[in-house]
Parts: structure tokens; C-alpha cells; sequence
């Protein structure tokens, strides 16, 4: 059976042993837990249940959790782990063996003091960047006045002068020397930066004229500069300053170098993040519980196969637990997994990337794979493609330890370039025209109809295998009259039409009628009055374009395997092209080389992409509805590190 | 709107990024859960936070972090968006928020609340604007309208003409421009605030008693509920308002949130209602993919965000029990 | 114009217009590619697969043009006369894919936007984004299958 059946286990065991409970479950990672609070047992027994209580070391948990995170963030974000481009599809975690990650773990009282150190080195960096903004920002300042040769600490008003360094909109300063010299008899003024819009001056007059002098800066709109803390001339604070950022720099990287030395610490700080995470997850889990003084009742989701399995854990390792279990009520929310074996398994991938399965609906993957295997084939069509692409992916799956939906992907690759090898051979494509072989069969670009029809052909055959599974589980679910009124006057009417169109009339005619007056007689039979009932049976016939467009969507096998091998004939023949001497031939390589991996590739990725819409749109649509939740049990998930067996290579 | 829509392409991708480093529910409660307001504020050491955090020596000084984040989210959201003059409009609302500061503080000697460097202006241009009386480097339309509120106010001496007169220019300044710009998920949404503050409004002047009159001229123009409509209620019981709205948006928001004003005396239900009314509202633009929608709705987020993090972190503070908190964070 | 002009027009169009929408909608999400990127550089993988997409319009166009040229003898060693009304038909069945290929790539780049904002949330729903943009797909591999039938009808 492809979807696992479930059964509802309910543990019941005593407060103290919780701990030891949890950890074996998580070990196991064989139970889905279900909040007993949302359950129907909490409705019977709310009177004696309490909620599950968080222990009450779990915000220590989570604060040692995430005092640990800040320092791997700050590592990251000084001294990234960058991830390869295969990693950012796949993941990337740091390798440990069981030995590694316990010794990692012994050193857990260490973290605080990296702590300390992390956030030590990070106060630092930030109140270096504030200074280096603040010298930044008052060199800019500076700036227009470098060329000013006083002191800044002289500027300042005295018992008989005033002076000082003023700015005004560049608009204004004409006028302002016109009304200065018409209201002052004494001052000086001198411009040191005149910039398009403002311009800089540096002004002195009499103390006595300080009042006119306010009121006219007032009036123009002056704005008075002074850098209070600055003693030599602009210029030579400006190189002052540049020298302070000079310093700063060598801190900020004496600051980094510490930081990098603490960099030792992170596969620790991994394994230890990875050990608390999980800790603090099986601490959350005890809010799922429901409990009394000194009991707590756990419900859960088990896959009957490991259910045995289950009960002896409990039953040898545990002192006061016990279990029972029984069958999922028809409207519980049941999670599904899937279990397919042998060649249908990596199949698991299509299916998962569309929808889980319902818990009572057929599993399609194992229906869906040969159609799968077979269009994918058609779509590249060329031998040499296809034995690219798997020794591709045959590499990567050595290359990589990968796990679930991504091994499941490269293991489908590797199967579907197998299936491009043959229709290659079939079809004769090698490298689109590169290795000329008579096709096995017929070439698609001498009898591109043949091939058409071909695969319009594949597509009846998957379309009417869609609608038998529906009949199928119409019979099973006891209607045995919807799989007749449903699909098989459907099959009737289309085989009837089919028959008219390679030229067997009279049968033709006959089931097509057959088939059409079924299908007006029992498609409106939900409809209450006998002329709703007809007309909706007679519009129900308007569904033939629904089944004519989704044959027609199969012409895609035969677009997309011509373009497999019309483009690779386009190299050949740019190839061919620059061929003749011996530069020409040098070219001609690396143009086949180039060329075809990248027509592997993208040609690969739409059969994918064509093959699967295939499936989801025009295949599954006939019985399968998707919507179910996948199974998702209480174990063990790392976030930096995997455990592996043993060190290798 | 422009015509080529595409332009939002980067913009949008990389606010969706950002917008899953938004603190969530779960770090929310955590805040709240957590047994000082040391402990609180270390959740935000984790998030994006992490850097500024390391500055604050006292947790009392948490909102000049505030404000600085605020800061730059509006900077970062004009730089990577294809017409900052439209975020800028949006910045439009900090600068009247400053603005009623400084006058409050020179017209009428008080402190109410601290100046936000986010609007479109600097902050020693609106100072120097007040103090001075020197309004030249103000927009033209804010010019006018501070230059008749010092006119009002040196008159009848009335400080409510400061918020009446820069919340009327606000709105009105903001639809415009999103009318200039044929943004009509603006204009709506600007709509909906003047909607929004025209009910709490009301509520507030039928509480202090004050005439129809009164309420005419505070109520702001280009709501969706029309003023006379809104004057009449000034002397209807809260019933009528209630059927009023009844099939409007803000049937549930007026049904509680005024409900519990007019009953306990405390809007702050109401203001959480009403926030979390434009959250929602925001939401559906959220899921476009090419337009100013997600970017509008993560400056909205992130200023729910940092208004939830002055209540939790105040609450912390003030030692106040993690229910009463809970009731008054904004829903994220 | 001779037979053998109005057919190269065809390739030119098929060539020309096909790549033009491959090229807009690879240029729409490559900017959204760059603004996730700027904030999550470990989805450049994933990206650039997303990017690559709309690529097929053009190659598409390239085939087309191939095939016509290859017919009318511009590549090749044979020499092929061709009349004005086959020179027409040649045109014709460039069209198809011209058209829905411009269309087709520019639709399919905005799709593939709106999953590159989709995985920068839940980067495990790329599948679904793609199998979008393949419904838009559909139409260019159903255009390039009535050039080709086109291309195969013509008597020579």
C-alpha cells in the first residue's frame, strides 16, 4: 500500500519519567503528537486533565539557545560560510560523528564565556563605527574650509572683536556685502569656499557693532559654523582626522582578528545550538500533553508498520508507561505518508511537489511513473542527452549526501536520462544530427505526423487510465452507477468519436450516440426538476472541448522532442560552420562542447517541467484531488550539523 | 501609476526578503513572557535589531534605537524603490509630527513628545523654521499653512489649531499627491485614515461636550463618511453611529473599539483596532508583484513593529502584567 | 521581393521577435532575482534557474530560423529555388511563434517574479512557481508546434 496507515496511540505514563519518555520518542521519531487539548479525549476527561505546563527551565533553554545563535550570526556575518551552488539547492550542514558531536557537547559551559567575548568584540565594532561616521562626517564639514590658515581655537569673539565662520545662500551674498558696508563702517570679511549654492566666509567686525551685525545675519539668513573641540587649522585637523580613521581601522581589524580567533569554537557552537534546539523543542512539546498531579496522557500518530516497534521501546525502557492504540476515526485529521518501493519510489517527488494525497485517496505516484518515465524520454529524445544526464546525475548523487525530496530528484534524473537514451535510439537522435545512425524506428523530422499523432496517441491512453482510476475508486467507495454514468458513457462518447474520425462510421456514430444520450440522461441527476435535469445533462456535453484540449496538450511531447533535436542540430551546424582550419577546428570544440551541455540542461528542464505539468493538469485532474498533511514526527532536526556514521573521505 | 509596472521587479523581491526578518508572533511573545525588560529587549538582539542594541547602555534610551531603525527603513525603502518622491509622501506624516512638537513647545512651553528624523525635511531646518519664524526652506503648501497657524494662534491663543490646521494640510497634502500620481491604492488608503481619525474625532468632542460647530471645523475633509454625516452624530446616542456604519468597513472597529471608549473612558482599544484595520487592509497589496503596494505595507509593518516594541518594552518597565500587554500589541 | 526574401524575412521575425520576449522577461526577473539576492545571496542557485526559464521563447525563434534557412538553402550545401508564394509560406509559418513567443516571454518573466517574491518567503514552493510559469509556456511550445507543422507542409 502506497499511504501508510496511521493509528492513534495514547501514552500514559508517570511525570517523573516524562524526560526520559520524551527523549526515547525523539530518538525514535516514529510519533506524530497531537495536541490533546484540541482532541475529543480532552472533551471526555477536561475535568480531570490539565494543560501540559512548560517546564520551567525552558526559558533558560531558549536563552542559552539563543545567546549561542548571536554569536554563529555575528561569525556569519564577519566571516560568512558561504553555500556552493549545488548547497543552496540542497543544504549544506557541517559533517559530525556521534563521538564529535557528544565531545562538542562537553564543552557547553564554555559558551557563555564566548558570549561575553562575542558581544564584547561587537559593542566595540559599533562604537568604532560611530566614530568613524563622526570623523567622516566632520571632515566633510572641514572641508570648504582647508584653506582657511587660522587656528579654529582663535576664532571667537573677543572683548573689542567678534569673528567667526559663517555660511549664506550664495543668492544672498552679494546683497549681504551691499547692506554690511552701508550699515558698518568697520569689519573684515573674507570668502573661503564659495560653492554654487553656499557660500563660506569667514567675517570679523566690532564688538560694538554686534547687535546691527545679529540683526543683518538674521535678516540674510547666516548660519554660524563652529567646531567647538577643534584646536589646529582645518587643514591640519582635516589630516588629523584621516590619521584617527587610520586608527580606528587597525582596531576594527584587531577587533575582527579576535573574533576570528574565537571561529575555533563554531562546529562547538553548532553541535551545541543543534543540542539545545532540539532540547528546547522537547520541552515545547510538553504544552501538547494534558496532565494530572502526577500523570500526563500523550496522544500521538503512529505508522502502523513501526508500531510494534513503538510499543517494546516502551514496554523494555520505560517503568511506568503504558500504551494503547487504535484505529483513526473517520473524521480525524489523519497525516499521510507515503511509501512506495523500488523503481516507483523517487517518483514520490512529483507527487509531493503537486499535493500529499488525501488519507482515504490512491496514491498516484505509482500510476504516474511509467507515464512519467516514458514522456520525460519523448521530450529529450536524443541518446547522447540522455546518457549525459545521467552520468550528471549518477556524479551528483555520489558527490552529495543527500536525503528525502533531493535524492528522490536525482534518482528520477537518472532513470529519465535512461529513458532519453532509448527513445534516442528509437528516434535517432545522437547529439541532435552530430553521429548519424539510422533511427531504430522513424525519424520525427522525416515523419513529423507520425510522431504527432504519436504522442496525441499517449495522451488518449493517459487520459482514459486517469478516468479508470476515478471508476475505480467510484466502485470501491460503493458507486458502482457514478463510475458507469461518469466515466463510462464518457468513454463511450469519446470512443465513438474517435472511431467517426479514423473512419469507422457506422460504429463510430452509433456509440457516440450511445454515449451522448447516457451522458444527457444521468449527468444532471443532482438537479430536483426533470427540466434542469436534461438541460444540465445536455450542457454536459460542452465538457468534449475540456477532453479535446487536453489530448491536443500532448502535441507538446512531439514539439519539445524536435526542439531537443533541431537545436542540437543548430550547433552541429554553427559548428560546421567555423570548421576547416585549425583554429576553426579548435573552435568547433569547444562550441560542441559548450553548446550541447547547455541544450542538456535547458532541454532537460523543460521535459521536467513539460512532463510534470502533464501529469498535474491533464492526468491528475481526472481522479485525484490532493490536500492531505504529511506525516511530521517529533524527532530529532538539525539546523548546522549532521550526525553521520563514521568519518570518510 | 507607470506605465512599465516592471520597474517595482527589484524593489518588491528584495522587500520580501526583508519582510521575513519582521519580527513574528512567537518573538513577541517571547518579549512579552520574558522576566525583565533587559530580558525583553535581548529578543531584538537576535533580529535585526542586533546592531544598534549593542549601543544602548540603558534600556530606558530604547527609543533613540527606535527611531533610528524607523530611520532607516524609510531611507533603505527610498533608495531601492523607483519613485522615492512617493515613499517621501508617506514621510510627509513625521514631519507634521514634528512640527506639532516644535510649535507645542514654542507656542505653548511643553515637551509632549520627541522629534522623529524620518520626514522629508531635516530636523534643524523645521527647528530653525519654528524657532525663527523663518519658513523659507519649508514645501510651499506646509509654508502656507504654518504661516496661518502662527497667524490662528496669535490671535485666539487656541493650541488646538496646531493639530487641527497640520493634520488638515497632512491628508490633504498626501491625497493630492496620490491623485497627482494616479495612485489610486493611496488615495484609498489615505482615505481610510482621514476615515479613521475623523471617528476618533468625534468620539473625542461629543466626550468633551463640545458644539456641532466645533466638530465641523475639526473634522478633516475627503473621508469616505461625509462630515455633515458625521457632525449630526455629535447628539445621536452611540447606537445610531453604530447602525450608521453598519454595513461599512468599520462596522466591527466603531461596535468595540468606541464601545469600550465611551464605556470605560480608555481608547485604546479603539487605536488598536483602527491599526490593525489598516494591517489587514494592507495586507491584500502585499501580494502584488509589481506596484508600490509591498513596499507601502512594509514601512506600514515595520511601524507597527516598532509601536509594539515601545509597548511591550514600556510595559516591561512599568512592570505591567504580560496579560495587559498582550491586550495592546498590534497584531502583526 | 524574390521567394527566397519574403522566407528570411520569416526567419528574421521568428529569430527577432521570439528572443525579443525571451529577452524582456529574463530581464524582469533577473531585477527581481537582484533585489532578492541583495538581502539573500544563497538563493542565486534557485534564481538563476527561475531566470533561465523564459530563455525558451528564443531558442524557439533560433530553431525556427534555422529550419527556414536551412530550407531555402542559406545553410547548407544544396541550392534551393524558391518561388514567391513559397517564400510567403515560409513567412506564415514564422508567424506563430513570433507572436506568441514575444507575448508568451514577457508573460512568463512576470510569473516567474512573482515565485521569486514567493521563495523568498518559502523557498520549498518553487516547484509550484514554476509549474505557473509553465502554463504560460504552454502557448510558445504550441505555437512553435503549428510553425513546425507549417514548416513541414510546405512542398518544396
Amino acid at each position: 500500500m502506497p499511504i501508510i496507515d496511521m493509528k492513534k496511540v495514547f501514552l500514559l505514563g508517570h511525570y517523573q519519567e516524562r524526560e526520559q519518555i520524551f527523549n526515547l520518542l525523539h530518538n525514535l521519531g516514529i510519533v506524530e503528537m497531537v495536541d490533546v487539548k484540541s482532541s475529543e479525549t480532552w472533551d471526555e476527561f477536561q475535568s480531570y486533565l490539565e494543560p501540559g505546563q512548560l517546564p520551567e527551565n525552558v526559558s533558560q533553554i531558549d536563552a542559552r539557545r539563543s545567546d549561542i545563535r548571536y554569536c554563529l550570526d555575528i561569525f556569519q556575518r564577519h566571516y560568512p560560510i558561504r553555500k556552493s551552488i549545488v548547497e543552496q539547492f540542497t543544504g549544506s550542514s557541517l559533517d559530525l560523528t556521534a563521538d564529535q558531536f557528544a565531545s562538542y557537547l562537553d564543552s557547553l559551559d564554555q559558551v557563555e564565556e564566548i558570549h561575553k567575548s562575542c558581544c564584547e568584540a561587537e559593542e566595540k565594532l559599533v562604537s568604532i563605527r560611530n566614530e568613524v561616521i563622526q570623523s567622516q562626517n566632520l571632515i566633510e564639514d572641514l572641508q570648504p574650509w582647508s584653506a582657511l590658515e587660522i587656528p579654529l581655537e582663535l576664532i571667537e569673539d573677543g572683548s573689542y572683536t567678534v569673528m567667526g565662520l559663517y555660511t549664506v545662500n550664495a543668492e544672498q551674498y552679494p546683497a549681504l556685502q551691499d547692506t554690511l558696508a552701508a550699515n558698518i563702517s568697520d569689519y573684515f570679511v573674507e570668502e573661503v569656499f564659495p560653492d554654487q549654492d553656499v557660500v563660506h566666509f569667514f567675517f570679523s567686525g566690532l564688538s560694538e557693532d554686534k547687535p546691527v551685525i545679529d540683526d543683518l545675519f538674521r535678516e540674510k539668513t547666516v548660519t554660524r559654523v563652529s567646531f567647538p573641540d577643534l584646536t589646529a587649522t582645518p587643514a591640519e585637523s582635516i589630516k588629523s582626522l584621516h590619521e584617527k580613521l587610520k586608527i580606528l581601522n587597525d582596531q576594527k581589524r584587531a577587533i575582527l582578528s579576535e573574533i576570528e580567533a574565537l571561529l575555533e569554537h563554531r562546529p562547538m557552537l553548532m553541535a551545541c545550538y543543534d543540542y539545545m534546539d532540539n532540547e528546547h523543542a522537547k520541552h515545547q512539546a510538553t504544552s501538547n500533553l494534558g496532565c494530572t498531579k502526577s500523570s500526563f496522557l500523550l496522544e500521538g500518530w503512529v505508522p502502523v508498520p513501526v508500531l510494534g516497534d513503538l510499543e517494546t521501546a516502551i514496554a523494555n525502557r520505560t517503568e511506568t508507561a503504558a500504551i494503547v492504540s487504535r484505529d483513526p476515526n473517520p473524521d480525524e485529521d489523519v497525516p499521510v505518508l507515503l511509501h512506495n518501493s523500488g523503481p516507483v519510489e523517487p517518483y514520490e517527488v512529483v507527487t509531493k511537489l503537486f499535493s500529499t494525497p488525501k488519507r482515504n485517496e490512491l496514491d498516484p505516484t505509482p500510476f504516474m511513473a511509467p507515464f512519467f518515465f516514458l514522456f520525460f524520454g519523448i521530450c529529450l529524445s536524443d541518446a547522447g542527452y540522455g546518457l549525459i544526464l545521467t552520468l550528471l546525475a549518477v556524479l551528483i548523487s555520489r558527490k552529495l549526501k543527500l536525503e528525502g525530496m533531493g535524492k528522490q530528484l536525482v534518482t528520477l534524473l537518472i532513470y529519465s536520462g535512461v529513458s532519453a537514451f532509448v527513445f534516442g535510439l528509437i528516434l535517432g537522435g545522437y547529439f541532435g544530427d552530430l553521429i548519424n545512425l539510422p533511427p531504430l524506428w522513424f525519424d520525427p523530422l522525416e515523419e513529423p505526423m507520425v510522431m504527432l499523432i504519436g504522442s496525441l496517441g499517449l495522451g488518449v491512453i493517459h487520459i482514459y487510465f486517469g478516468m479508470a482510476l476515478q471508476a475505480y475508486r467510484n466502485i470501491k467507495a460503493g458507486k458502482v452507477l457514478s463510475a458507469l454514468y461518469d466515466q463510462g458513457f464518457w468513454f463511450i462518447f469519446l470512443n465513438g468519436l474517435i472511431l467517426l474520425l479514423v473512419g469507422f462510421p457506422f460504429a463510430g456514430q452509433w456509440m457516440a450516440i450511445i454515449g451522448a444520450v447516457g451522458l444527457i440522461l444521468t449527468q444532471g441527476r443532482a438537479q430536483r426538476s426533470f427540466v434542469l435535469k436534461f438541460l444540465s445533462g445536455l450542457l454536459s456535453l460542452y465538457n468534449i472541448t475540456q477532453y479535446l484540449s487536453d489530448v491536443l496538450s500532448y502535441s507538446r511531447l512531439f514539439a519539445l522532442g524536435l526542439a531537443s533535436i533541431v537545436i542540437g542540430m543548430v550547433i552541429n551546424a554553427v559548428g560546421d560552420l567555423v570548421a576547416g582550419s585549425v583554429i576553426g577546428y579548435l573552435i568547433l570544440v569547444i562550441i560542441l562542447l559548450g553548446g550541447h551541455f547547455f541544450n542538456v540542461i535547458i532541454s532537460s528542464l523543460s521535459a521536467y517541467v513539460h512532463t510534470s505539468r502533464l501529469q498535474y493538469l491533464e492526468f491528475f485532474n481526472k481522479f485525484f484531488e490532493g490536500g492531505g498533511r504529511s506525516f511530521q514526527p517529533f524527532r530529532a532536526k538539525n539546523s548546522y550539523t549532521d550526525i553521520v556514521e563514521n568519518e570518510e573521505g | 501609476m507607470p506605465i512599465d509596472d516592471t520597474v517595482y521587479a527589484y524593489s518588491v523581491a528584495r522587500i520580501k526578503a526583508i519582510e521575513t526578518r519582521l519580527l513574528d508572533q512567537g518573538q513577541f511573545d517571547r518579549m512579552i513572557n520574558a522576566s525583565s525588560s533587559e530580558e525583553a529587549f535581548k529578543v531584538l538582539t537576535e533580529s535585526g535589531y542586533a546592531g544598534a542594541a549593542a549601543e544602548l547602555t540603558d534600556i530606558h534610551n530604547f527609543e533613540s534605537i527606535l527611531a533610528a531603525e524607523l530611520k532607516d527603513t524609510f531611507d533603505m525603502v527610498m533608495k531601492i524603490g523607483p519613485y522615492p518622491e512617493l515613499i517621501g509622501m508617506l514621510a510627509l506624516r513625521y514631519d507634521i509630527h514634528n512640527l506639532k512638537v516644535l510649535f507645542k513647545a514654542k507656542f505653548l512651553g511643553i515637551k509632549s513628545d520627541l522629534l522623529i528624523p524620518v520626514g522629508t525635511h531635516e530636523l534643524d531646518k523645521l527647528e530653525h523654521a519654528v524657532n525663527e519664524g523663518d519658513y523659507r526652506y519649508l514645501q510651499e503648501k506646509l509654508r502656507r499653512a504654518v504661516g496661518k497657524i502662527t497667524e490662528e494662534f496669535l490671535l485666539n491663543r487656541d493650541p488646538q489649531v496646531i493639530d487641527l490646521n497640520l493634520d488638515r494640510i497632512l491628508y490633504e497634502q498626501m491625497i493630492y499627491a496620490a491623485r497627482e500620481n494616479n495612485s489610486s491604492f493611496l488615495e484609498d488608503l489615505f482615505i481610510r485614515q482621514v476615515d479613521l481619525i475623523n471617528l476618533k474625532t468625534l468620539i473625542r468632542v461629543k466626550r468633551m461636550g463640545l458644539t456641532r460647530d466645533f466638530l465641523k471645523t475639526a473634522l478633516l475633509p475627503h473621508g469616505s463618511i461625509r462630515v455633515d454625516r458625521l457632525t449630526i452624530m455629535i447628539d445621536e446616542p452611540l447606537e445610531s453611529l453604530i447602525s450608521m456604519l453598519a454595513i461599512s468597513d468599520y462596522a466591527e472597529l466603531v461596535s468595540e473599539g468606541v464601545r469600550e471608549w465611551l464605556d470605560k473612558g480608555s481608547a485604546s482599544l479603539l487605536e488598536k483596532l483602527s491599526d490593525d484595520y489598516i494591517t489587514n487592509h494592507l495586507k491584500q497589496g502585499r501580494r502584488v508583484t509589481f506596484g508600490i503596494e509591498p513596499l507601502v505595507g512594509y514601512l506600514w509593518a515595520k511601524e507597527i513593529e516598532i509601536k509594539n516594541i515601545r509597548i511591550v518594552l514600556v510595559g516591561k518597565i512599568n512592570k505591567l502584567p504580560a496579560e495587559a500587554i498582550r491586550e495592546r500589541i498590534r497584531n502583526v | 521581393m524574390e521567394g527566397i526574401e519574403i522566407a528570411l524575412l520569416g526567419a528574421a521575425l521568428a529569430v527577432g521577435f521570439a528572443g525579443s520576449g525571451s529577452a524582456i522577461g529574463i530581464g524582469i526577473v533577473g531585477q527581481s532575482a537582484a533585489g532578492l539576492i541583495s538581502e539573500d545571496p544563497d538563493k542565486f542557485g534557485q534564481t538563476l534557474l527561475l531566470q533561465a526559464l523564459p530563455g525558451t521563447q528564443g531558442i524557439y525563434g533560433l530553431l525556427t530560423g534555422f529550419l527556414i534557412m536551412q530550407n531555402v538553402g542559406v545553410i547548407g550545401d544544396e541550392t534551393v529555388t524558391i518561388t514567391t508564394s513559397q517564400g510567403y509560406a515560409f513567412l506564415m509559418a514564422s508567424l506563430p511563434i513570433a507572436i506568441a513567443g514575444l507575448s508568451s516571454g514577457i508573460y512568463q518573466g512576470r510569473v516567474l517574479s512573482s515565485t521569486i517574491n514567493l521563495i523568498a518567503k518559502r523557498p520549498e514552493e518553487m516547484g509550484k512557481g514554476i509549474v505557473y510559469a509553465v502554463m504560460v509556456e504552454t502557448y510558445a511550445v504550441f505555437a512553435l508546434l503549428a510553425t513546425v507543422l507549417i514548416l513541414f507542409g510546405i512542398d518544396l
